[in-house]
């Protein structure tokens, strides 16, 4: 039980008034007292108590949260929720030793490089190979069955942003060295976000490094209690990244920031690398806002979009303004605030895997919030979010299209 | 769960309305509080009907019955104190309608009040009640607990628009309490009985609320004082200016501090804080806006701040919003009274928390309603020590026979619950505890319905 009794004055910190009911992504859905954070962390308590063993319904209680940290950043007690949930996931892989196909993947593919690089052309492959069938009827009768693989995946490109851009992305009087993490979604699914956020970085009066062997930041392991294995991969990650000269280390997806800047100090307590790495990691709008004149080189693009906060962004990070003044900067028909702007689009990396069913009802909430402004574009700044209300938009027929910042950063360069 | 009574109940209702397992009990045993009961079952009913159903089979079979909305309360209310079974409405979140002719919203009772609040106001009208938790907690919770919160001043509480409500007895058979009309003296008032009863006189299935029509405008002040009696009389002035806020809140400073840290500001060291909004047409406004600077400005404020735009009105609320979070980052235990006395006693209620503070050595914030005298001193502690269990027990009673001796009551708008039911003789006597335990008899002979609240 040692994962969690270290935390266990954290847990008893939620006095169980309710409040997260109002945010949680799926109790929104489920309406349910086992969809909800104060209602999982009862039942850690009870199992921490004895009262209650590690049934395959605590399994599920506790595998079915998106990780979003909503909860978190609304608690009125400030309960690290995600942690706590955490924890759990680390002691029931210790102590339970369930495996699943998503469990299995990730652990063999998220490991190093190779095994990464592998693994994303096998879905290229499957991409391109049942993409275009799964919308059909045809789809019932393939061989691979799984529960979400009606999943509107976008394509993945043959040549991966590692295959795009140099070591070292130079320009005149530049103000200093940028290290840019790309992870493995910008890195293999959307690597002309990538390609962006160099330009843009050049832009903004910065030369962009880049690490072709960079890592998983190895969220999804953590997320999926596979404590070793993160350790590992954070061990390495911080060397590499620590081995490139740069005064800061920006990414566009806000799972990896947030990892690369918390996760790893709470995984390496000792480790001085990572204390000093994780001083110099920036989301990307934060970057551009505060160390960079980048909105004053912007001119505004023709265009009414409305903008969805990714979770670890806004309540991990929390970072919500930053990327707002720069779109407001960057359009001209200006930004319209949808309703619940910072709920969950269902994503939740690993989450959506394990439970695609309720991850997409998650999402439809999300599409019916972007309709409901009129706006043709939503902007989000996370590519996980990118996919998943992408994936959405495509399933409901919805005409709005999803962006990520940088792509609509990337029209409003000053020419 | 009782194998029994597991079978009985997925075969009266359907296997979705059944919690199954040994974590039903853990989910559905505890609030707010931090009390925790286990009950037998735990059941989310689909409709009105199930709940019925329920009820029958409870009366046939002698088995407690326990309803729940959100389990946001704090006084026990939705624990399962004797076990049976916990009925949860959560699943039961439709508005039935909004009639704009009758000005009447029409609730399932797990509609979360807050969602009522957006769907009124969508339609230029407005449910005043808005308890603390309004963003979570549910509609049919407000009614038996008889919810009030920070309009109560100048609106009233729950109770004052409750129209109509669909009762399930505790046998089993259903009525409905009172009408959708603004008169009506068929007999007993019955919804007034029913709201408030905390579920020990039967199941509320439905309401039927009363709306009125959205204040057009409205604007906020905020007041510092050097002193927390400075603040209080203050408050008294106010009042006798002639004019009723909408709210009338106030801090005192072990709140501003707790909230200067947690938020960072640094524009709350003060004494106390009254934080006031005033609402009405446009041209009411601005008079009852006059007058409140007026009696601000004879009462010795230290400082005077009028929110100029909506900004600056949210600025003005966070602080007090932030209040309870902030203070219960301080220690891992709250516990968050609600003793109310009548509005002129306020300033020696706050002097005698303060001397019971200091009495038992416990961190006491107090926050509240100063308008209607409704307090609520906040105990920050930390309960996994046995010592401080028994000071808070202590300070709680003391609070009460302050409320007490005030001419107040223990309880404004939590409810008694577990919690406060050792205390009801203080404020009733035995023959008040009486005749209320009557009327429980009456209706509940059999004793199923949430036992264990209100009567020790």
């Amino acid at each position: 039980m040692s994962n969690l009794t270290n935390l266990s004055s954290e847990i008893f910190k939620c006095i169980r008034c309710g409040a997260c009911r109002a945010v949680c992504p799926t109790f929104g859905e489920e309406l349910s007292e086992i969809a909800v954070a104060r209602g999982r962390m009862a039942l850690i308590e009870a199992v921490m108590g004895g009262e209650l063993a590690l049934t395959d319904a605590f399994e599920k209680a506790v595998f079915n949260c998106a990780m979003c940290g909503a909860c978190k950043a609304n608690c009125p007690s400030g309960v690290d929720v995600p942690a706590i949930i955490e924890a759990a996931r680390a002691e029931l892989v210790e102590k339970k030793r369930s495996e699943g196909l998503v469990r299995f993947l990730a652990r063999k593919s998220l490991k190093d490089k190779k095994s990464l690089d592998r693994a994303f052309s096998l879905m290229a492959l499957g991409r391109a190979a049942y993409g275009p069938l799964a919308a059909t009827p045809l789809a019932k009768y393939l061989p691979y069955q799984y529960e979400d693989f009606k999943r509107n995946f976008p394509k993945i490109p043959r040549k991966p942003l590692s295959k795009r851009i140099p070591p070292v992305s130079r320009i005149r009087h530049a103000k200093g060295t940028v290290l840019f993490y790309a992870g493995c979604v910008i890195n293999y699914v959307y690597p002309e976000i990538g390609v962006a956020a160099v330009k843009i970085l050049n832009h903004a009066g910065y030369d962009v490094a880049f690490i072709k062997e960079e890592l998983c930041c190895g969220k999804p392991l953590l997320s999926l209690g596979e404590t070793e294995a993160f350790r590992s991969v954070a061990e390495r990650n911080v060397s590499l990244l620590m081995g490139v000269e740069a005064d800061y280390i920006v990414s566009a997806c806000p799972t990896c920031s947030l990892t690369l800047r918390d996760e790893y100090l709470k995984i390496l307590p000792q480790s001085d690398n990572a204390a000093a790495m994780a001083a110099k990691v920036r989301d990307i709008n934060e970057f551009l806002l505060h160390e960079t004149d980048f909105i004053a080189r912007l001119d505004a693009a023709e265009m009414i979009i409305t903008y969805h906060d990714p979770c670890h962004l806004a309540h991990g990070m929390g970072v919500k303004k930053e990327p707002r003044e720069l779109l407001d900067a960057a359009t001209l028909g200006g930004l319209v605030e949808m309703e619940e702007a910072s709920r969950c689009c269902g994503f939740g990396g690993s989450f959506s895997f394990l439970n695609y069913e309720l991850s997409g009802r998650i999402a439809n909430r999300k599409v019916k919030n972007i309709i409901k402004t009129g706006a043709p574009a939503v902007v989000t700044a996370c590519p996980g979010c990118l996919m998943h209300i992408g994936d959405a938009l495509r399933q409901s027929g919805a005409d709005a299209v999803a962006f990520h910042t940088l792509q609509i950063f990337e029209k409003a360069i000053k020419k | 769960m009782a194998s029994d009574l597991g079978k009985d109940l997925i075969s009266l209702l359907s296997p979705q309305e059944v919690v199954s397992g040994p974590e039903a009990a853990v989910l559905y045993g505890g609030d707010s509080t931090r009390i925790s009961g286990r009950p037998e079952a735990a059941l989310r009913p689909a409709s009105a009907e199930s709940i019925r159903l329920v009820m029958e089979y409870a009366a046939r079979e002698r088995v407690a019955v326990t309803p729940r909305g959100a389990g946001t309360g704090l006084s026990g209310g939705c624990v399962p104190a004797e076990g049976g079974i916990v009925v949860s409405t959560e699943r039961l979140n439709k508005i039935i309608d909004i009639d704009q002719a009758d000005l009447i919203a029409v609730v399932e009772p797990g509609v979360i009040t807050g969602a009522l609040h957006s769907a009124a106001e969508g339609l230029g009208l407005f449910y005043p009640p808005d308890p603390g938790s309004s963003a979570f907690c549910t509609l049919g919770g407000n009614v038996a607990e008889n919810a009030g919160g920070l309009r109560g001043l100048k609106y009233g509480v729950t109770r004052d628009y409750v129209m109509a409500l669909d009762i399930v007895l505790p046998d089993g058979r259903t009525f409905k309490a009172g009408s959708r009309t603004r008169k009506n003296v068929t007999g007993y008032d019955m919804a007034r009985l029913f709201t408030g009863s905390e579920g020990t006189l039967g199941f509320i299935t439905g309401a039927a609320l009363k709306l009125i029509p959205l204040p057009e405008a409205k604007a906020g002040f905020l007041a510092a004082f050097d002193t927390l009696e400075a603040a209080s009389e203050a408050v008294l002035m106010i009042i006798k200016s002639g004019i009723t806020p909408s709210t009338l809140e106030i801090m005192d400073s072990v709140t501003l501090k707790a909230v200067a840290s947690f938020s960072g500001r640094n524009d709350l060291d003060y004494g106390a804080l009254l934080l006031i909004e005033v609402d009405g047409s446009e041209a009411d406004v601005a008079r009852q806006s006059g007058r409140l600077l007026d009696a601000l400005k004879n009462s010795g404020a230290k400082e005077l701040r009028q929110a100029k735009n909506a900004a600056e009105q949210e600025d003005i609320w966070a602080a007090r919003r932030s209040a309870l979070t902030a203070l219960a980052r301080i220690s891992p235990s709250v516990i968050l009274e609600d003793a109310t006395v009548p509005r002129k006693e306020i300033p020696a209620m706050i002097r005698a928390i303060r001397a019971i503070a200091e009495k038992y050595g416990l961190l006491i914030g107090t926050f509240g309603h100063a308008g209607d005298g409704n307090l609520h001193p906040t105990i920050i502690t930390d309960l996994r020590i046995e010592e401080n269990k028994n000071k808070v027990k202590a300070a709680v009673g003391e609070i009460f026979d302050a409320a007490l001796k005030l001419g107040g009551t223990l309880s404004g708008e939590h409810g008694i619950g577990i919690m406060k039911s050792d205390y009801m003789e203080r404020e009733l006597g035995a023959a008040g505890v009486e005749a209320m335990r009557k009327i429980k008899d009456a209706l509940d002979p059999q004793g199923i319905m949430n036992p264990g609240k209100i009567f020790v």
